[in-house]
C-alpha cells in the first residue's frame, strides 16, 4: 500500500455536517449515539454516515420506516477490508428513496479479536434483500452476521478455506509457462 | 449429407497411384460408379459417419456460451456441418464443448458429466478461459480444463468468433475421421486452431 | 459439491436437483426443488458455479487494466458494465462532468444497442424455454446485426472494452452512422414480428399470465431493479431517476406495468426495446451535429497522449510509458456509480487508497438481487412454471457469481 488513508477517528468529522435544515445524516447522528460522518473523500457526493454496529439494525429500520425521506429500497450491501485501520472490516449499506430519489450510505465497521470472526448484527430479518449480500460478505470477508436466517457460504464451495477478498488471501496466480513454438526453431 | 466421397481417401491414396481407387468411381449417391463397387475399410466408413454426425453437449458456462449459441443460431448455422443436434444430456452426446470459464466449484460437475458420456467422446475447449483461464489467472478458476478432462481441440479467443469454433469443429471432424475407430485409438494429440 | 443423497423426504416429497448443467437455468444455476406431485413446495438456489474472482482480480490490476475484466461480468451487456466502472473511475478522478459530449452520445447509443442485444437473447431463450423455437432464430438474426455494429467500431463482437476513463478509446468509424440508421429503420418492424409470434399466442399467454407474480412490496423488499421492478408497478429507472450521460435530455418513456407476472415482464421488455430504438435514433441525430468533436478528455493524469505526439515528442513518449506501466493514480476515496443495465441497476463501487490499483472494487449485479425472490415465487407453483420464472427474471450468472 502506497499511502495511508486518513484515519477515521471517532472524535472528528462532526464539523463536516452541512448547515440546517437538519439532513437525515444529522438526524441519524442525533438518534444513534456514536454515529459520525467519516472524514473521507466520497467522490460520488452521496451523504454518508457511520453508525456503531449495535445500532445498525435500528438505524436501517428507522431510515426505512420512520424517517421523513422514506428510504424504501436497499440498493446494495457490500464489504471491504482495510487491514491498516483499527476496525478493518467495513460493511456499507446504500439506501434509496423512491419518493425523493435521495440516496444515503450507512457504514458500519468492526474489528476482529484474535482468530474469531468479526461480528455485525444482520439486517436480513428486517429487510430480505440483505440476505444474500450478507452471505456473500460472510463468504468473502468472514464477517459473521448475528441472527442471519441462513448464514452459509454462497459463492465458494462449502469446504473452501479462507475468505478470498481479505487482503491477506493470496490472489492465487499461477505462473504462466511459455513454450517456444516448434516453427520458431530451437 | 453433402460430404463428397473423395474425402474417404487419404492423401496417399491419390488417384495417380496405380491400383488406387479413383474418386470418380465413388460418386455421391452411393455405390454405383463404373464398377459398382466401392472399396474402403470398415474403419474409414465408421469414421466418416462419426465425423459427420457429431452431437455436441450443451455445456455453456459463461460468455463463450453466448457465442456457442450464436454458432447454432441464424447466420452461422452449424447444422451445415452436421453438428446442430445440441443435447443437454451427457448420455446422448459425444462432443463436449466447454464454453467458458470453469470454476473450482464447477470442476467436479464437469468431470462427472464427462464420465457419463458414452465412448467415443471428444472435448472441444472453447475460449481462452477453458483453455488456460484467460484473463483470470486467480484462485477461483481451474487453469484450463485439460487438468480435468482430456482436450482434443483448443479454440482460442475471448470469446472466439463462431467461425473459429466451426473451424475447430471441422478440425475435430478430420481428426475423428482419420482416427482408428476400433481397438486402441491413436494417441490424441490436441489440435489448436490458429487465431 | 453437495449432492442430494436421498430423492425422497419422510413425508413422501420428492427432491429434485435442477442444474448446474441445465439448459433452462440460463447458465450454471442450481436449484434444489422439493416436489409434492406437480407442485413445488420448496426451492433452494445454489450459486457460485461461475465464481471467477473478478473483484479480487481487479485489486491486482491498475485502473486501466481492470476495465478489461469488467466486460465479462454481465456478458450479455458488456458495454453497460464498462460504463458503470468507467463512471465510478471518473468520479474518483473528479472528471465525471468533463467528459466530452460526443463521447457521451456514443456511450448512450452503445448502451441502448447492448440493451436491445441483451433483451433479444433474453427473448429468444425465454421463448425457447416455453417452446417457441422460431423466436429464437429471429432474435439472433437481429442480434447479429448489432454485433456487426460492435465489430465495426471496435473489431470485437462482444467484449469491446470500448470505454476509457474520460471518454472512448477511439472515435466511431464513418460507416457507423449508416449501420445504425439501417438498424433503426428495420428494428421496429422486427419487434412487431416477435410480438405477432408471442403477444397474443394462447400457449404463451397460458404459460405466462398470472405466473410468478411479484407484488410491488415484494419487489421493494427484495431489492429489485430494472424491468422486473417496473413490471411490478414501481416506476424506477436509473436513466430517469438518477440520470447519467445526459440521459435526461433524451425523449423516451419508461415502460412499466402493474401486474408483476411473467407476461408483464415480457411486455415491459418489449416496450423497452422500442424505447431504446427511439433513443438510438436521437443519438444518431446528435452525432451528426457533433462530427469531429473530441471523444476523449485531455487530462494528462488519465488519458494517453495522441499517437502522433508519441511519435514526435520525447515527453509524450515518457508520459505514455508511465501511464501504461503505472496507470493513473487517484486520490484516496470511494465512489459509487450506477447505470441502468438491461437487467437493472448495475453499479460499481470503487474504493481507492491512493495507490495505482483499486483497494476494493465491488460490482452490484442486478440479477444477484433479482434472483433472491425466485425461491419464493417458485415455491407453491408448478414445476412447469419454474423455467418460466427463471427466464422472466433474466438472470446472468456471470454477474451473480462474479
Ligand atoms: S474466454 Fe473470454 S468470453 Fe470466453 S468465458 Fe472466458 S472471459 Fe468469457
Amino acid at each position: 500500500m502506497v499511502q495511508q488513508p486518513p484515519s477515521e477517528g471517532a472524535t472528528q468529522g462532526d464539523d463536516e455536517t452541512p448547515p440546517p435544515p437538519p439532513t437525515d445524516i444529522d438526524l441519524v447522528i442525533e438518534r444513534f449515539p456514536g454515529s459520525f460522518v467519516p472524514s473521507w473523500r466520497y467522490a460520488d457526493q452521496m451523504p454518508t454516515v457511520r453508525v456503531l454496529p449495535e445500532h445498525i439494525r435500528e438505524a436501517i429500520s428507522w431510515l426505512r420506516h420512520e424517517c421523513q425521506t422514506r428510504y424504501d429500497m436497499l440498493v446494495d450491501v457490500g464489504g471491504s477490508h482495510w487491514p491498516d485501520r483499527d476496525e478493518p472490516f467495513e460493511v456499507t449499506y446504500i439506501l434509496h428513496s423512491m419518493t425523493t430519489n435521495a440516496r444515503i450510505r450507512v457504514k458500519c465497521a468492526v474489528a476482529a479479536h484474535g482468530d474469531e470472526l468479526p461480528v455485525i448484527p444482520s439486517i436480513a430479518l428486517i429487510w430480505a434483500a440483505a440476505n444474500w449480500p450478507e452471505r456473500e460478505i460472510y463468504d468473502m470477508f468472514g464477517v459473521e452476521f448475528t441472527d442471519h436466517p441462513d448464514l452459509r457460504r454462497i459463492l465458494t464451495p462449502n469446504d473452501w478455506e479462507g475468505h478470498p477478498l481479505r487482503k491477506d488471501f493470496p490472489l492465487g496466480e499461477e505462473p504462466v509457462e511459455f513454450y517456444r513454438s516448434a516453427s520458431a526453431g530451437a | 449429407m453433402t460430404v463428397p466421397f473423395s474425402r474417404w481417401m487419404r492423401a496417399s491414396d491419390s488417384p495417380e497411384q496405380p491400383g488406387a481407387v479413383r474418386p470418380q468411381a465413388l460418386d455421391a449417391g452411393g455405390f454405383s460408379g463404373a464398377s459398382g463397387v466401392a472399396l474402403t475399410t470398415v474403419d474409414r466408413a465408421v469414421g466418416w459417419a462419426r465425423a459427420n454426425s457429431i452431437w455436441p453437449m450443451l455445456f455453456g458456462l459463461a460468455c463463450c456460451a453466448i457465442e456457442m449459441m450464436a454458432m447454432s443460431a441464424a447466420k452461422h448455422d452449424v447444422s451445415r456441418f452436421g453438428a446442430e443436434v445440441f443435447r443437454s444430456s451427457p448420455r446422448q452426446s459425444d462432443l463436449m464443448i466447454v464454453a467458458g470459464r470453469l470454476s473450482k466449484k464447477m470442476a467436479p460437475v464437469l468431470r462427472r458429466l464427462y464420465d457419463q458420456m458414452p465412448e467415443p467422446k471428444w472435448v472441444l475447449s472453447m475460449g481462452a478461459c477453458a483453455s488456460c483461464s484467460g484473463v483470470y489467472n486467480n484462485y477461483a478458476l481451474v487453469q484450463g480444463v485439460d487438468r480435468i478432462v482430456p482436450v482434443d481441440v483448443y479454440v482460442p479467443g475471448c470469446p472466439p468468433r463462431p467461425e473459429a469454433v466451426i473451424d475447430g469443429l471441422i478440425k475435430l471432424q478430420a481428426k475423428i475421421e482419420y482416427d482408428k475407430q476400433f481397438g486402441k485409438q491413436f494417441e490424441r494429440a490436441p489440435v489448436t486452431v490458429k487465431a | 459439491m453437495v449432492m442430494l443423497e436421498e430423492t425422497r423426504t419422510e413425508s413422501g416429497r420428492m427432491l429434485l436437483n435442477m442444474g448446474p448443467q441445465h439448459p433452462s437455468t440460463h447458465g450454471v444455476l442450481r436449484l434444489m426443488l422439493e416436489l409434492e406431485g406437480e407442485n413445488v413446495t420448496q426451492c433452494i438456489p445454489d450459486m457460485g458455479y461461475l465464481h471467477t474472482g473478478i473483484e479480487k482480480m481487479c485489486e491486482a490490476r491498475n485502473y486501466h487494466q481492470a476495465l478489461v475484466l469488467t466486460d465479462r461480468i454481465d456478458y450479455l451487456a458488456p458495454i453497460t458494465n464498462n460504463l458503470s466502472y468507467i463512471m465510478a473511475c471518473e468520479k474518483l478522478f473528479d472528471v465525471g462532468d468533463k467528459v466530452p459530449e460526443r463521447a457521451q452520445v456514443v456511450r448512450v447509443m452503445l448502451s441502448e444497442l447492448t440493451r436491445i442485444a441483451s433483451h433479444l437473447i433474453w427473448l429468444g431463450t425465454h421463448a425457447l424455454d416455453l417452446g417457441a423455437m422460431t423466436v429464437f432464430m429471429y432474435c439472433w438474426r437481429e442480434r447479429e446485426q448489432i454485433l456487426d455494429i460492435m465489430e465495426n467500431i471496435s473489431g470485437v463482437r462482444m467484449m469491446t472494452s470500448f470505454m476509457r476513463i474520460g471518454g472512448l478509446v477511439a472515435d466511431v468509424p464513418d460507416d457507423f452512422a449508416g449501420l445504425v440508421a439501417e438498424f433503426v429503420r428495420i428494428m421496429p418492424r422486427k419487434i412487431d414480428e416477435y410480438e405477432t409470434l408471442l403477444s397474443r399466442n394462447p400457449i404463451f399467454i397460458d404459460r405466462t399470465r398470472g405466473v410468478g407474480v411479484i407484488t410491488r412490496d415484494g419487489a421493494l423488499e427484495y431489492g429489485f431493479s430494472g424491468s422486473c421492478l417496473r413490471a411490478s408497478g414501481v416506476e424506477f429507472d436509473v436513466r430517469v431517476n438518477l440520470p447519467y450521460c445526459a440521459y435526461e435530455t433524451y425523449d423516451f418513456d419508461v415502460a412499466w406495468s402493474k401486474e408483476g407476472d411473467v407476461y408483464a415482464r415480457y411486455m415491459v421488455r418489449m416496450r423497452e426495446m422500442r424505447e431504446s430504438v427511439r433513443i438510438i435514433d436521437q443519438g444518431a441525430k446528435r452525432l451528426l451535429v457533433l462530427n469531429g468533436a473530441p471523444i476523449r478528455l485531455d487530462d494528462p493524469r488519465i488519458t494517453f497522449p495522441k499517437r502522433e505526439k508519441i511519435h514526435s515528442s520525447m515527453e509524450s513518449l515518457i508520459h505514455h510509458f508511465k501511464l501504461v506501466s503505472e496507470g493513473p493514480v487517484p486520490l484516496p476515496g470511494e465512489a459509487y456509480a450506477a447505470v441502468e443495465s438491461p437487467r437493472g441497476e448495475q453499479a460499481t463501487y470503487i474504493m481507492s487508497d491512493g495507490s495505482n490499483k483499486p483497494h476494493r472494487v465491488r460490482f452490484r449485479g442486478p440479477s444477484f438481487y433479482n434472483l433472491q425472490v425466485l425461491q419464493h415465487t417458485i415455491a407453491g407453483g408448478l414445476v412447469a412454471d419454474v423455467v418460466a420464472c427463471i427466464g422472466s427474471i433474466d438472470i446472468v450468472l456471470g454477474e451473480i457469481d462474479r
